[in-house]
């Protein structure tokens, strides 16, 4: 499909091979400051490929307007063994989550553009 | 008709060639001794017979008997005896007949020449001249109703301006949308047009998205151009049918619910309520009370999803100029002095006579040990320097006792009165943010017109987004300008810093520039050039900084293919990505990235909407992300299954797939279905399968909701106490509701922003205080009925509304022949036929090109017929006293014989050309009046 589209999507940079396994259910919590809203939710990490990993993402809202419940498809990588970027697809925009892990831990920042929202975060895996 | 004018003509010519022979001298422009006299000039509007005499000219008094000829210079038919003898001891004057054309322009026309020859051989030509005057006519014709328009619609409105007069006609026209209604190209145009001829003049207009539904009229008036542009030609209206924005309630309205949704593991249940409504006069309220969920995941969302979770208390009572808030608050102050803080509590607003006032008093949301609390306001008024006032906020926020935020600002602004469409607004603010001191500034500079529209806004707030402001530094800068009516630019700039200890280091900055061409109303072509980028260094040590860019080139086109109406997008650009990681390196990627999306929609068997679209994805590896990804979805919404006569079901469907090489196929799907139950009920019901949403052990979830909602009005304010009345079935058409008359159910009727439905029994109720004549929705009548013509007239109130059954009626128009047996030579379509009724009411028929007038769907009862000629080349005569019946729920056909105008001809007594005599006669038969006189 690379070269049936334009120029193709070619790689540009040059990934890490040996990264951390980080498969498996993961029970989150956040906060979005301006305004200030709490996340509480799970992202499933089922496929790791090397560095990829894939799975999809669901949490609540709880904030002015009440409870929201918003998810999406999760993609990214974990890069070594203590850093993880990934990305979650929502209907709004994309979602960017920045993160360090230390044993099934990991505790970091997000980012989504489209609506000029940021906060932290930090997720526990429950299944592995 | 020009091969009967022109065999005519032949014939005359012909005719006239013989009198020539016998005189050798009857060619008078050839023979020497012909005297020609000044000519006789004759006035005659088109479509006029004009009869005047020649007089034997003064210097052949002493002739004796002369002899004379007229013979035509034109093609205007001349009637009556074209030769003889005149002079000695008869006639000294030879009597003749136009037939003015009714296409004749303004101006002079040739006619004839009256030869008059004398046994000594003078010859005399007086020449007849016809002065047509001018005839000065413009009639605009508006286009029918415009019906089921909505707020935000654009629209072609065509006018027809007709020069029904001889002259040709330079007119202005100008056009008067509604007020506060944008036009989409010019007020006025000036068009040429030509005698017996029309033109279109199209103007575009908008109807605003805050135009209340009703009937709009969009005038348009005709002016006679270079006169100062004063004289009123004609004028005309459109009419605009705008649907309501929503319907009004009449009353305070309680809606309880119960809801109850389930999925693998999980259930819920919820009640709830709201209230919507007036209280008094010019007071509503709007209250919901809905339980906070407690089910995670899949149960929680069911109900979000059909409204049975949300905001767990929210009140607001609104009036004129005025709206208090309790329950959840958001701060919107100012930019300097407080947004973006939420919390519990109560807001009011104020804005009437050139007034503001804002008030907030709140506890900052969070979690149940946070406290603190939010207080802030600000006034201002409207003066002959623009609008100034102040503001002052204060925020003290705990957690667990420990201060997160304590943030005070006071500030003043200053916006500008309108000066040439610009409009500059300011202010200044002393803030206390995280321990820090400063001076917050803000600037805009703003100007919209009907074309353009350019906003910069530039702000400083030390302490950023997290103490009542936008960013620390924000810039934004948006323009856009429609080039023509087709081709319009427009662009972005948006730049923000933002920067505290609570926040860390947060810097975004996007711009984009975008055209679009509107090849025609349903084709669109657009590009835009994108760019993004952020990066943010979150507080404290634990992450670096990390951020990530974007360019991106894009083109796009609306469009309609078949019956589809589709949209196309595609997409190249470069995505970049870095991250400061543990180890302190820097880890950067840069990929490629292209994406395909094409949509379309389109209406199915006229009950049902299809959407379907898709996305294709082709990214770069390195980031992780899919390198390539498909999206789709197909949705079937608008589907109404009927369940008896009143009730229905309506259904939705989606099925949304995403795939990648990351994972397997992600299929989502969801069914709706939402009917009116016996008893007042509503149901609405779905079924979702959406492996986005999972539950606590990641399973996807497959979640069902139902929810059993009722309304009930539960108060209605004196003012607005309902009043019934009835739709019924005028049997005898009197207009009023005799024993026996039955209610008409389902009949839509309107007024202003109301819409209304008559129940089974054919009664209504209204808001007391909605004064004024309910109209009858024609698109909401049962088959085979209209609203009662004696009623449309009545321009009272009236609450009982009479209904009228229907028939077809059809019209065969057939010429006959006159007492000589001559058919009249004209084209019957161009006939119009009115039906007239006892009231004097007209219906106007539609004319087929068989000759066949159609009125569909006339009230019942007896008519007689009203015709207009004028646009058939000769005027006929319609049978006298006819009357025909339309019967209920038929169709009558009946036929009209059409004759010839009487004319009576009188022939002179010595006629000696037969032939000729035929043929005078026969033109005198189509109505002229004309001949020798005796």
């Amino acid at each position: 499909m690379c070269s049936v589209l334009l120029l193709g999507a070619c790689e540009l940079g040059s990934p890490d091979r040996d990264a951390a396994n980080v498969r498996g259910t993961w029970a989150f919590t956040g906060s979005q400051t301006a305004p200030d809203i709490d996340l509480d939710g799970t992202f499933v990490i089922s496929t790791q490929d090397g560095q990829s990993i894939a799975g999809t993402a669901t949490w609540e809202e709880t904030g002015v307007g009440g409870i929201v419940i918003v998810g999406g498809a999760l993609a990214g990588r974990a890069i070594g063994q203590v850093d993880v970027d990934f990305d979650v697809t929502l209907a709004a925009g994309t979602r960017r989550f920045v993160a360090r892990l230390a044993a099934d831990t990991m505790s970091g920042a997000w980012v989504q553009v489209s609506n000029s929202t940021n906060g932290t975060f930090r997720a526990v895996r429950s299944t592995p | 008709m020009r091969l009967r004018r022109a065999l005519l003509a032949f014939a005359l010519v012909g005719a006239s060639s013989l009198p020539a022979t016998a005189h050798a001298h009857a060619r008078p422009d050839a023979a020497a001794a012909v005297r020609r006299l000044p000519p006789v000039s004759i006035a005659g509007a088109p479509r006029s017979l004009v009869t005047f005499s020649v007089a034997l000219p003064a210097e052949l008094e002493d002739a004796g008997v002369v002899q004379f000829s007229v013979e035509m210079r034109g093609s205007t038919e001349v009637l009556g005896r074209l030769d003889g003898e005149v002079g000695g001891v008869g006639r000294r004057q030879v009597l003749l007949t136009l037939r003015v054309p009714s296409d004749a322009r303004v101006g002079l026309l040739d006619v004839a020449d009256v030869l008059f020859r004398t046994a000594d051989g003078r010859n005399v030509i007086v020449p007849i001249i016809l002065r047509v005057p001018s005839v000065r006519v413009i009639r605009v014709i508006a286009p029918p109703m415009f019906q089921q328009l909505r707020q935000g619609d654009r629209l072609e409105v065509t006018y027809r301006v007709q020069n029904l007069g001889n002259a040709v006609e330079r007119v202005k026209v100008i056009v008067d949308p509604p007020s506060g209604w944008v036009l989409r190209s010019s007020r006025s145009t000036t068009i040429s047009v030509e005698p017996f001829t029309t033109q279109d003049v199209t103007f575009r207009v908008a109807i605003p998205a805050i135009a209340d539904g009703g009937e709009y009229l969009v005038g348009t008036t005709a002016l006679r151009a270079g006169e100062g542009d004063s004289t009123v030609l004609a004028t005309a209206s459109a009419r605009l049918q705008v649907e309501p924005r929503e319907l009004t309630g009449p009353g305070l309205e309680l809606r309880p619910f119960i809801a109850a949704a389930a999925t693998r593991g999980a259930q819920g249940v919820a009640t709830g309520f709201s209230m919507s409504g007036p209280i008094a006069d010019s007071t509503s309220l709007f209250l919901t009370v809905m339980p906070i969920s407690t089910q995670n995941g899949g149960a929680g969302l069911g109900l979000a999803g059909i409204g049975a979770a949300g905001v767990p208390v929210q009140a607001s009572i609104t009036g004129r100029g005025w709206n208090t808030n309790l329950g959840t608050t958001s701060a919107s102050i100012s930019d300097l002095t407080g947004l973006y803080v939420v919390g519990v509590g109560a807001q009011a607003s104020y804005n009437r006579d050139g007034r503001e006032a804002r008030l907030l008093v709140s506890k900052p949301f969070g979690a149940d040990d946070r406290g603190g609390s939010h207080l802030a306001g600000g006034y201002w008024m409207r003066t002959a320097y623009g609008k100034v006032g102040g503001s002052i906020s204060s925020l003290r926020e705990t957690d667990m006792g420990r201060t997160l935020r304590d943030l005070t600002a006071v500030g003043v602004d200053w916006q500008s009165n309108e000066w040439k469409s610009w409009v500059f607004d300011a202010g200044v603010a002393a803030r206390s943010a995280f321990g820090e001191s400063g001076l917050g500034v803000r600037g805009q500079v703003m100007r919209e017109t009907e074309r353009d529209f350019v906003r910069v806004r530039y702000a400083h707030a030390p302490g950023g987004g997290r103490a009542f402001a936008n960013g620390t530094n924000n810039i934004e800068a948006e323009a856009s300008r429609d080039l023509t009516d087709r081709l319009s630019l427009n662009g972005n700039l948006f730049a923000t810093q933002d920067e505290s200890p609570a926040i860390g280091d947060n810097r975004n900055f996007s711009a984009s520039l975008a055209q679009q061409f509107r090849l025609n109303d349903v084709t669109l072509l657009r590009a835009q050039v994108q760019s993004f980028s952020f990066s943010t260094r979150p507080p404290g040590a634990l992450l670096g900084a990390f951020g990530s860019s974007q360019t991106t080139f894009g083109v796009g086109a609306g469009y309609p293919l078949r019956n589809w109406t589709m949209t196309s997008d595609a997409r190249i650009g470069v995505l970049s990505r870095e991250a400061e990681l543990f180890s302190g390196a820097v880890d950067k990627q840069s990929v490629l990235q292209q994406e395909l999306e094409v949509s379309g929609s389109r209406g199915v068997l006229g009950v049902a909407q299809l959407s379907i679209g898709g996305t294709l994805s082709l990214t770069g590896a390195g980031l992780g992300i899919p390198q390539q990804s498909r999206n789709g979805f197909v949705s079937l919404g608008g589907i109404r299954v009927p369940m008896g006569a009143e009730r229905s079901i309506a259904l939705f469907g989606r099925v949304g797939y995403s795939s990648s090489e990351l994972q397997t196929s992600l299929i989502s799907s969801l069914v709706s279905a939402s009917t009116r139950l016996p008893g007042g009920f509503d149901l609405i019901a779905t079924v979702e399968r959406n492996p986005f949403f999972r539950d606590r052990e990641g399973r996807p979830q497959v979640i069902a909701a139902l929810r059993l909602s009722t309304s009930t009005t539960v108060f209605v304010p004196q003012r607005l106490q309902r009043v019934a009345g009835v739709v019924f079935e005028d049997m005898n058409g009197n207009g009023k509701r005799d024993e026996g008359e039955r209610g008409v159910p389902g009949v839509v009727l309107r007024q202003a922003g109301i819409r209304l439905v008559t129940e089974a029994d054919g009664v209504y109720r209204v808001p007391a205080n909605v004064r004024g004549r309910l109209s009858v929705d024609p698109l909401g009548l049962p088959s085979g009925f209209v609203a009662s013509p004696r009623a449309t007239q009545n321009l009272a109130e009236i609450r009982d509304i009479p209904l009228v059954q229907t028939g077809t009626l059809r019209v065969s128009l057939a010429l006959a022949a006159d007492a000589d047996g001559r058919v009249p030579d004209v084209v019957l379509s161009r006939t119009s036929v009115w039906l007239v009724d006892a009231e004097g009411l007209e219906w106007v028929g539609r004319v087929g090109d068989d000759n066949v007038v159609h009125f569909e769907n006339v009230p019942t009862g007896r008519y007689g017929f009203r015709f207009d000629f004028s646009r058939l080349s000769e005027p006929l005569r319609p049978e006298e006293g006819v009357l025909v019946e339309v019967a209920p729920r038929t169709v009558r056909e009946v036929t009209v014989t059409l004759r010839g105008r009487n004319v009576r001809l009188i022939a002179p007594p010595n006629r000696n050309e037969g032939g000729r005599g035929n043929g005078r006669g026969g033109a005198g038969g189509r109505g002229g009046l004309g001949g020798v006189s005796e």
